[in-house]
């Protein structure tokens, strides 16, 4: 069975990747980074269905990465207000 | 202009290749989750993920709260230079609203924790939800947590982290680290996920927090 939520990770993937590599503003490059693990994560577990349930390990591994990339995020942005500071 | 056409092209390029790829992939078969499935009796929760969360794969767990401690330090050492007043004044609207919003937020906060041993829940969701409310009451009061020492904060944001590693030393007496002892995983697992909640919760709050709270 060919699902679409596989493909659509896909191309959140591939554009985000785009937006990272195009933009010239900070916020734009970690909201692109943001975009991108989106569309990893919904690969991981749409391409980990069976039998309409998920898989235990990969759903896990996904949470991990969800409260992995909130750190980012938040680390991040502070890194971003401190440069942008730092040039004015 | 034509360097970004250019890019435009490999990009739907890769992304055809990806498609081609996934779609002639074969079926995915789940080997690690039947082990899971297999060893659930063992783990002391009943629920498949909250299994591999905190036991099978409890380091990964570890780890992960260490990051988002990192992060926290990471954050209060860039942040105290561009901190800025937050615009608050008492006010009987928000007094109700968080009067009445804050008691939900605990219970259904402590709800998903209980919940996690048995299905989709446990401490990172609960932790989510009470560190909104954490934020909203902030910021309808500014002044209320402004009292709390800098140290006793540093130490509830570390206490989750902390009791994990005591438990992981403790559990090197008689077997690997953080393999728990049959008879005790249940009752370990709900307290490493309740000292997980609050402090996950206060990190998580504190994230926010340090932005906009005032110096004093």
């Amino acid at each position: 069975m060919l699902s679409l939520y596989p493909f659509v990770g896909l191309a959140l993937f591939v554009l985000g990747l785009l937006g990272f590599i195009l933009k010239e503003s900070l916020v734009h490059k970690l909201i692109s980074l943001n975009i991108f693990l989106s569309g990893i994560f919904l690969f991981l577990v749409s391409q980990s269905l069976s039998y309409e349930k998920a898989d235990s390990v990969a759903t896990a591994l996904v949470l991990t990465g969800l409260v992995v990339t909130l750190g980012v995020s938040a680390f991040g942005l502070m890194l971003i207000r401190a440069s942008y500071g730092a040039k004015r | 202009m034509l360097y970004k056409g250019v890019l435009w092209c490999m990009a739907a390029l890769f992304l055809g290749m990806l498609f081609f790829m996934v779609a002639t992939m074969p079926p995915f078969s789940p080997k690690l989750d039947t082990l899971v499935q297999a060893d659930l009796a063992m783990s002391g929760v009943s629920h498949d993920v909250t299994a591999v969360l905190l036991n099978f794969r409890a380091l990964d767990t570890l780890l992960e709260v260490g990051v988002v401690l990192l992060a926290l330090m990471g954050i209060q050492v860039v942040s105290p230079h561009f901190r800025y007043k937050p615009y608050t004044e008492a006010n009987t609207i928000t007094d109700i609203y968080i009067a009445i919003l804050l008691p939900v937020i605990i219970l259904s906060a402590l709800y998903l924790l209980l919940a996690g041993s048995y299905k989709s829940g446990g401490a990172f969701v609960a932790s989510a939800l009470l560190a909104g409310g954490i934020i909203i009451l902030k910021l309808t009061k500014p002044k209320l947590f402004v009292s709390l020492e800098k140290l006793h904060l540093r130490f509830l944001s570390a206490l989750g982290l902390l009791f994990f590693v005591g438990i992981g030393v403790l559990t090197l007496i008689e077997g690997l680290f953080l393999q728990y002892p049959l008879s005790y995983a249940s009752t370990l697992i709900l307290m490493i996920e309740t000292l997980l909640m609050f402090s996950l919760a206060i990190i998580l709050a504190s994230f926010f927090i340090n932005a906009v709270q005032d110096l004093e």
